[in-house]
């Protein structure tokens, strides 16, 4: 069921009341959640917090609260399910769902009020109807009362005859609706992809409420960030979406009030560049190591070395000036550097190098553009010290986005340098040994156990970042006239102690859209070879099975896709 | 020489400044025991010899040092159970009326019944203010908002708030509570506040 | 509730007894029976009048004072001229607390040994030299151990109290409201249980 009023039905109604909120591990529901709990504040709204990975998670998180608290709020979780079966909710338990995971459940959409979807239903595509899923099983029940109690005994032989050609009839019909129902779940279900960003939605709820400030926006303008960088949406989406964020940016700097003008807080929509943290490392570095220009200029190659040298000597960037940290580079030459690039992109075929975006800058010395702060919060969420647990960096994470702890953003995105220079070589090294097979309908690549990085890819968001980054480079290099059309699957180990690997799957690049089959390949190739599987998370084109079963899954998995 | 133990029991008091070490019971009775000589020493001196002045001075000059040394050694005592003392009484304001286990274990009999009278004195006095009384131990600093968010730092368990809901604390979950819920299991390091 | 650590020296205040823990040399001016003991290096029963011994401040206060004295104390080590001297020339190079633990209140006991009133002066003059520069440090070392290695106890508690009084105004200024924090003797409590529990490992 959808919440028409979100300010009524949802905000409103909350006040007063304990709500548990339940938080998936993950950027775009930490945006969410700050904002969420900056709207619960102005009501007084009483909260607690959990963070949950997957579907056990949860199940843990309800269990151990749900005597106590009968309002949860889930964020980016929960959608893709039946919720109240899954956790075998209570009655008197309600449960808001915002969820930018699709497909969402068909239970829940159609709940008569125990499951309140926050997102708007235009988000959800192709929703079977009602009565093609779901089935008055009680009218069936009472004509069958009817007939046994009325049976006389006189013209019982002839109503058994006609009784048997009613069931008959009905049986058929039965198994014909039961047949479309099955077809149209499948047509429903078949692809897993992203909807908005749940961020913007609470934004919006938040500009209803006139509560809305910079803050907020920026949090909105980070998790729609990271579902573009991360390949999460297509293009069109992001432009679609990032219209009236700068809307609001323009509206909210013109009411500028007297915090602002102290801290000087300025949200600006510019142009940048697909550059991974240039502002924060060197010009040569982050060249080299971005997505977008080492897939396009071949930079894991000699040759793609020598061409980065000659963009560079193009440019007009003296090597010991592109070497430099990008804040002490010639104030000249910094000033350039877009138009410079921007300028030389079609000599390099970097095409699309530029993208519309937004900067943030307080004080006088801080500028960060959203993606600076996806990455930071990657680096937080993922690439942290083992011995961290998800809660601490989640708290971590919440930290970084407030202004006042700059020093864990900057040691944050130091690591994330690691991180995209770790996706780079991974990648390089793929390349070079050969690792990248083919298997017919799709190809594969496998981090091995013995992988010095391997702890870094067992992350969900570090893994996709990897498979697009190879998939790309398998494209740029390969000699295949098919390889735009083949599907990418790679698998990482997940845990060294229980022997389990993650399985994930990303779409063709030709097919230019992020909605991905592989969740349900993944569920009839696991039941082919009758492995024993795991799908504890909420995104189903990732798997967890047990490394040993890896081979056979393969195999089931390339007869069922060719 | 004279007053050295003492001395001791004072130097532990001074490298603990903020923690109570366990009640020296033994080095408490020596410097007892060594103030007893000290002082029948005396006594014996003085009634022994109070006209005659031996050849090798007068023992009003012994009398005179060993003196000073009761008197330091008292000092050193007093000293020590005084300044456990008040560490004890911060100990209430900051730890409530419930004292760790392992502090407690660290005090004397008599320090237990102190702290026992202290914390019903200060009840009594807490209750005896206003109409209904006054908690003193909370709002110690101006409250800028009725609710606060803190985060759990350890696993505190079930614990029930005033109106009588029950939460469930977890190591770093993250709570939005009444502030003056909160209050005292801040100070008791269970909650930190987060801005 | 503020329960300060009063400084200034009363009975039970135990950097005062600390402090007359010190010594001094003296010397006895008459016979003292049965005291023998006292001089670790004569093995007999009374203590001479003439015997030179180094006592605790707090005896050599009650023994000096009165209408008959029983001995006579000298200054202290570093009392005397030749250290005088030195602190005259630069009071902050010296590092104080090799000098002594309690420096100014064992001086402002010795001082009265000295008739001429050098010792006083030097308490002052050392005091109001090295005070400027125990401030700056407070306002602005950057949490850095090293600095409080050369100061006596007296020095050490100023520039904890200012140190943390400059903390606090600035986090004041900045944020402009405070959180609320455990309790001191809590997160003392805490951090020895970690360490407790280090060890057993």
């Amino acid at each position: 069921m959808y919440v028409e009023d979100l300010k009524k039905d949802f905000y409103e109604f909350l006040a007063g009341k304990r709500v548990f909120l339940v938080v998936h591990y993950d950027i775009d529901s930490i945006c969410a959640c700050k904002i969420l709990q900056s709207l619960l504040r102005y009501k007084h709204v009483s909260y607690s917090l959990a963070v949950v990975r997957g579907l056990e998670d949860l199940k843990t998180a309800y269990h151990e609260n749900c005597a106590d608290v009968k309002y949860y709020i889930l964020l980016n979780c929960g959608g893709t399910l039946d919720v109240i079966e899954e956790l075998e909710a209570d009655e008197d338990v309600t449960f808001f769902i915002l969820d930018s995971h699709r497909p969402t459940d068909l239970c829940n959409i159609y709940s008569n009020g125990q499951v309140k979807l926050l997102s708007l239903p235009d988000e959800d595509v192709g929703v079977p109807h009602f009565h093609d899923i779901f089935r008055e099983e009680s009218d069936e029940e009472e004509e069958d009362e009817n007939d046994s109690e009325g049976s006389g005994s006189e013209d019982r032989a002839s109503k058994r005859r006609r009784l048997d050609e009613e069931s008959i009839m009905k049986r058929r019909e039965r198994r014909l609706w039961e047949e479309n129902r099955d077809k149209l779940v499948f047509d429903y279900s078949q692809f897993t992809y992203y909807a908005r960003a749940s961020a913007i939605r609470l934004f919006e709820l938040a500009w209803q409420l006139n509560k809305e400030d910079k803050d907020l926006l920026w949090l909105a303008i980070v998790a729609l960030t990271e579902q573009m960088l991360f390949g999460k949406i297509e293009n069109t989406q992001y432009t679609l979406e990032i219209g009236p964020l700068q809307a609001h940016a323009n509206r909210l700097q013109n009411m500028t009030n007297d915090t602002d003008v102290l801290t000087s807080l300025k949200i600006a929509f510019e142009k940048d560049l697909r550059l991974a943290l240039y502002r924060h490392w060197s010009v040569e570095d982050s060249l080299k190591y971005s997505m977008f220009t080492a897939v396009k200029m071949k930079l894991w190659s000699l040759r793609g070395d020598k061409k980065l040298h000659e963009l560079l000597a193009d440019m007009g960037f003296p090597l010991i000036q592109s070497r430099q940290a990008f804040k002490s580079m010639d104030l000249q030459l910094r000033k350039e550097f877009h138009e410079v690039l921007e300028k030389l992109s079609e000599k390099y075929g970097l095409q699309d190098l530029v993208y519309a975006s937004f900067t943030l800058q307080y004080g006088y010395r801080n500028k960060y553009c959203a993606a600076d702060i996806v990455y930071a919060l990657l680096a937080i969420l993922e690439a942290s010290p083992r011995d961290k647990k998800p809660e601490e960096l989640f708290n971590l994470a919440l930290d970084c986005l407030s202004r006042s702890k700059k020093e864990v953003l900057d040691s944050a995105i130091e690591r994330a340098k690691i991180i995209v220079k770790t996706l780079f070589k991974t990648a390089q090294s793929a390349l070079d040994l050969k690792q990248i097979i083919t298997a017919g309908p799709f190809v594969y690549y496998i981090i091995q156990e013995g992988c010095l990085d391997w702890y870094m890819f067992s992350h969900l968001q570090i893994l996709l970042l990897l498979a697009h980054f190879i998939l790309r480079a398998y494209v740029a290099v390969s000699r295949n006239r098919k390889a735009p059309s083949l599907p990418l699957v790679v698998s990482a180990p997940k845990s060294m102690d229980a022997g389990t690997c993650i399985i994930l799957g990303i779409p063709p690049l030709c097919e230019n859209s992020p909605k991905n089959f592989f969740g349900k390949a993944f569920e009839q190739a696991a039941e082919r070879i009758n492995c024993d599987s795991k799908c504890d998370y909420f995104d189903t084109s990732y798997f967890e099975i047990h490394t040993k079963d890896r081979t056979r899954f393969f195999d089931a998995l390339t007869a069922l896709l060719s | 020489m004279y007053g050295e133990k003492a001395y001791a029991l004072v130097k532990e008091c001074a490298n603990h400044e903020n923690s109570l070490p366990p009640y020296n019971a033994s080095l408490v009775q020596e410097v007892s025991n060594e103030i007893r000589t000290l002082v029948e020493e005396n006594q014996e001196d003085a009634q022994t010899s109070t006209e005659e002045t031996s050849d090798s001075g007068s023992v009003v000059s012994t009398i005179r040092l060993r003196h000073a040394a009761v008197k330091r050694n008292l000092r050193c005592l007093m000293a020590y159970h005084y300044n456990r003392l008040r560490l004890l009484r911060k100990m209430r304001w900051e730890f409530g009326s419930i004292l760790p286990a392992d502090i407690k274990s660290n005090l004397s009999p008599a320090e237990i019944e102190w702290f026992a009278k202290y914390s019903r004195s200060l009840a009594s006095y807490m209750r005896s203010v206003g109409d209904d009384g006054l908690n003193l131990a909370v709002d110690l600093k101006p409250p800028k908002s009725l609710y606060i968010e803190v985060k759990c730092t350890v696993d505190y368990g079930r614990y029930e708030l005033n109106d009588g809901t029950v939460l469930l604390l977890k190591k770093d979950s993250r709570h939005y509570l009444p502030r003056s819920e909160c209050e005292e299991l801040v100070r008791q390091g269970v909650f930190e506040h987060i801005l | 509730m503020p329960l300060p650590s009063s400084y200034s020296p009363n009975y039970f205040s135990i950097d005062d007894i600390l402090a007359t823990q010190e010594r001094t040399p003296c010397k006895f001016l008459l016979n003292v029976p049965k005291m023998g003991q006292l001089n670790p290096s004569a093995a007999e029963r009374d203590l001479k009048a003439g015997t030179s011994l180094e006592l605790p401040l707090w005896l050599v206060i009650e023994m000096s004072a009165g209408r008959q004295p029983i001995i006579t104390p000298e200054l202290p080590k570093v009392f005397r001229e030749s250290y005088r001297e030195i602190l005259k020339a630069d009071a902050c190079a010296v590092d104080l607390h090799k000098y002594s633990l309690h420096f100014y209140e064992v001086g402002s006991y010795v001082k009265h040994f000295d008739r001429r009133g050098d010792v006083h002066e030097i308490l002052l003059h050392t005091f109001k030299t090295r005070y400027r520069q125990l401030m700056d440090l407070a306002d602005n070392s950057v949490s850095d151990p090293s600095v409080q290695h050369s100061l006596d106890t007296l020095e050490k508690r100023i520039f904890v109290a200012s140190h943390s009084a400059r903390t606090k105004l600035n986090s004041w200024l900045i944020k402009s409201g405070s959180p609320l924090e455990a309790a001191e003797l809590v997160v003392n409590h805490k951090k020895r249980k970690r360490v407790d529990v280090d060890d057993m490992k």
